[in-house]
């Protein structure tokens, strides 16, 4: 212990290598191993507000956060609308209401009293951000201000200009600084190893020189964030938003909860499907049909635009289908017009659409109108939580907390700004609970870990040492987000799905053909597109057999072929689990409903 | 026919890559999209980072012909145009150990960032359970050094910086000192000024290039003298 306090003391810089955490005497053998107390898988808001709570809480304890690349890269940084949070400034709004919103959003798949907890816990930790730094738009008085926006009954979004999560991620990645929170950048998980039930270190490797080492900690955190890149091209998120702790956790014996819940915005661009917020509708912008109409009339009568996201996305989809959209094919798409809303405001308010817009359509949406057309936008699937005081999961030890959690607060699909909310909530809750268990557990041999680090440094050999052509990958990955999309998007059936299954069987069966012939271990890209590649087919999979079994409609799953809600038998959340074959298996939990029962929901 | 070359670098030698595109892998394409068409059709051992293809994440900044830019907000054919060529020099950015091709090493900006320690200092009447109070002025005032993304491209053009870098820091190190100094949330706003004083603000040779480079028109020029006017109001200035 003497040996480890100062060799903490030692690493006095921001960033670290795994070698400086190096100690003697781990991982068997005799052989080093790198080791640490609380090891944090990505730097997003909620890896990194995780840290910070592990830092409070736990200051004798070394707590790192790896990232893929370096923090500010993240998922976060894209996020536009804000946060939800009762912040007592709105008279007629409360935690129940706010509770009452997130469960009817969620389609009562959401899990009620932990939602509660949440939404009491919100207000002090968008407090917290305010006396952290983290700009916000302010009343004028002074206060944080809110704004309307989909899917809320009240004003509750806190907001700073349409770049909220670009704010926060800068925001706590100063704080983190500030307070030396370690970091081990480009840095990839590949795999988590359990021996025995027990959790004993994770499997890392080191994007700038290749190599591939087990480090061996108290706890990790798994806050790798979301797997919506299965739809590849027609998705919101970043490229590097592959899923990376959801599969490993899967492979590692973990439950993959409600992987078939993905939410999918309303207002994708039509060209890569980069996001157009919320705020746009937020702000009076129509959606329009070819023949000029604002057809969310005919889906949401009383909130038109501000209808939630899955009643929007369906109802553009409608049109689209039905022939009153524009263009056709990859082309088909609506119109998002902001023409008639005061200029200045628009510009100045909401620089980030204006700028988009202008990227990837060449549109100059102050004078014409936008294409756009729904992108995948979010997990509301992820690792299943045993204990959600603690965002620990069924094996002690491995926590997990963000979009790569399922725990359940959003259920069948998520309440627009929520997401940046639950990334500070399950982030504090997780590094509480990494703190209290890495306190009285020890550091375990890391047999295993070693195991599968040989595993994959063979892995390496086999894929980069041989002939082959690396754009077979990539093609099958472009494959992959078109059947996906087609087949697992906005409208499902069981032929569309069984359909599906079969080709992700091929896909499967051509990802272990796959060669990338570059044994350069040195920042080898294709090779971590690789990796990605084979996380998003694993948990493609998963979302493809829970979707052919949940057999209704809730949220933002819709069959066609079973276009009503059913209780009875789905109210339930689907877990999908990894058998030592290589099989994928499907269950199914019960759903907190304590505090409010089931209700058709209406807008 | 246009032409990319690329400076490369492999962990261990320095080279070139020459990759030739017919005009309509050109035509309306952002540069990130044609570094992807060269990595998954001709070359998949190109190197480079792109994280979120909407330039707010600041991953995909490159040195093109000596000019940082970012290569998903960037339109390669005004870029051909506006050099009046068909061939095109991509380099990873300069004043950053370069980790391969275009792929460079943060720990050592990140480090520096830290230095400055970029947080306010709570003043007496705010707490963490209900904030603080901010008029949106005092808001609007900080807000624009707040659009910094982090992608580097500063400290890739900085004038000084490029001169020597054991003295000085990446400029967006300053504009981060600069954000926290003049939040009017900040009780002790010469907490941060002390690192930009010790770590070379007097340096700063305002050639302003960091502003005219900046994807955000960051002017951290302007936030340099208005740190330097804030310290000078408090104390004298450094002996170097």
């Amino acid at each position: 212990m003497l040996d480890s306090l100062s060799r903490r003391a030692f690493l006095r810089a921001a960033s670290i290598t795994l070698a400086a955490l190096a100690m003697p005497g781990q991982a068997g053998a005799g052989q080093s191993a790198a080791t640490c107390d609380i090891l944090i898988i990505g730097s997003g808001a909620a890896g990194l507000r995780c840290a910070l709570e592990c830092l409070t809480l736990a200051p004798e304890l070394s707590t790192v956060v790896v990232s893929k690349s370096m923090p500010s890269r993240c998922a976060t940084c894209m996020a536009a609308g804000g946060m939800n949070a009762v912040l007592g400034t709105i008279a007629e709004d409360s935690f129940d209401q706010h509770l009452f919103d997130t469960i009817k959003g969620g389609d009562y798949l959401v899990d009620q009293t932990l939602t509660r907890a949440f939404c009491a816990e919100a207000p002090e930790l968008v407090h917290q951000l305010d006396y952290w730094g983290m700009p916000f738009t302010r009343t004028e008085n002074g206060q944080i201000k809110s704004r309307p926006f989909g899917g809320s009954s009240r004003l509750r979004i806190h907001f700073c200009k349409d770049k909220t999560g670009h704010y926060l991620s800068h925001a706590l990645l100063d704080v983190a600084l500030s307070r030396d929170v370690k970091l081990l950048m480009d840095h990839e998980l590949l795999d988590i190893a359990v021996d025995n039930g027990r959790f004993d270190g994770v499997v890392l490797r080191n994007l700038r020189t290749g190599e591939i080492a087990p480090l061996i900690c108290r706890c990790v955190v798994l806050a790798t964030g979301g797997y919506t890149r299965i739809f590849w091209n027609r998705t919101s998120t970043p490229f590097g938003a592959s899923g990376d702790g959801i599969a490993a956790a899967l492979r590692c014996g973990l439950s993959f909860c409600d992987s078939e819940m993905l939410q999918f915005h309303p207002t994708g661009v039509l060209h890569g499907g980069a996001l157009i917020s919320e705020a746009s509708r937020g702000a009076g912008a129509y959606l329009l049909n070819a023949k000029g109409e604002r057809f969310m009339q005919r889906y949401a009568p009383q909130r038109m635009e501000l209808g939630p996201r899955d009643i929007i996305a369906r109802g553009i989809e409608t049109e689209i289908l039905e022939g009153r959209g524009l263009g056709s094919g990859d082309e088909a798409h609506v119109l998002l017009d902001m023409r008639h809303l005061d200029r200045k405001k628009i510009s100045t308010g909401l620089p980030q659409i204006v700028h988009m817009a202008k990227l990837f359509e060449n549109t100059d949406i102050l004078n014409e109108p936008l294409k756009i057309r729904p992108t995948a936008h979010y997990s509301m699937g992820g690792i299943g939580v045993a204990q959600w005081q603690t965002m620990e999961t069924e094996i002690p030890g491995i926590f997990t907390c963000g979009e790569a959690s399922c725990v359940s607060l959003h259920g069948a699909n998520r309440l627009g700004g929520n997401s940046l909310t639950d990334t500070v909530v399950t982030g504090k809750w997780a590094g509480k609970g990494a703190s209290t268990r890495a306190r009285s557990s020890s550091l375990s041999a890391g047999r295993k870990a070693a195991e599968l680090a040989q595993q994959w440094r063979e892995r390496f050999r086999t894929v980069t040492a041989a002939r082959g052509n690396a754009s077979e990958m990539y093609r099958l990955r472009e494959q992959l987000g078109k059947e996906l999309w087609n087949k697992l998007g906005i409208f499902r059936d069981a032929d569309r799905l069984q359909n599906l299954k079969t080709t992700l069987e091929q896909l499967w069966e051509r990802y272990g053909q796959v060669r990338v012939p570059n044994p350069n271990p040195v920042y080898n890209t294709a090779f971590t597109d690789y990796v990605e590649l084979g996380n998003l087919l694993l948990l493609a999979r998963s979302a493809c057999l829970a979707a052919i079994g949940r057999q209704e409609s809730r949220g933002a799953h819709f069959r066609r072929d079973f276009p009503k809600r059913n209780d009875e038998q789905f109210l339930k959340h689907s877990v999908v689990r990894l058998g030592s074959d290589g099989t994928l298996g499907l269950s199914w939990k019960d759903v907190d409903v304590s505090l409010y029962p089931p209700k058709e929901r209406k807008y | 026919m246009f032409v990319l070359v690329v400076n490369r670098f492999d962990g261990s030698k320095n080279y070139q890559s020459r990759y030739e595109l017919p005009e309509e892998r050109v035509q309306g394409q952002t540069l990130l999209a044609v570094l992807q068409y060269i990595k998954q059709n001709i070359d998949p051992t190109l190197n480079f980072t792109s994280h979120c293809r909407s330039a707010i994440c600041g991953a995909c900044a490159v040195k093109v012909n000596e000019s940082a830019v970012l290569a998903c907000d960037t339109n390669i054919e005004t870029l051909f145009k506006s050099y009046e060529t068909s061939t095109l020099t991509l380099s990873p950015l300069a004043n950053f150990p370069v980790i391969s091709d275009l792929v460079v090493n943060w720990d050592e900006a990140l480090e520096h960032l830290g230095r400055i320690h970029p947080t306010i200092v709570p003043k007496k009447e705010s707490n963490t359970e209900d904030g603080c109070v901010q008029s949106q002025t005092d808001l609007q005032r900080v807000l624009p050094a707040w659009d910094c993304i982090l992608c580097g491209i500063c400290a890739s053009q900085c004038t000084r910086y490029s001169q020597s870098r054991n003295d000085y820091l990446e400029p967006f190190a300053f504009a981060h000192a600069w954000r926290t100094a003049f939040d009017s949330r900040n009780a002790d706003p010469l907490f941060s000024c002390k690192a930009a004083v010790e770590n070379g603000l007097w340096r700063c040779v305002h050639c302003s290039i960091c502003m005219h480079v900046c994807p955000k028109a960051i002017n951290v020029a302007e936030d340099i003298v208005d740190l330097r006017k804030l310290i000078l109001e408090h104390r004298r200035p450094p002996r170097h």
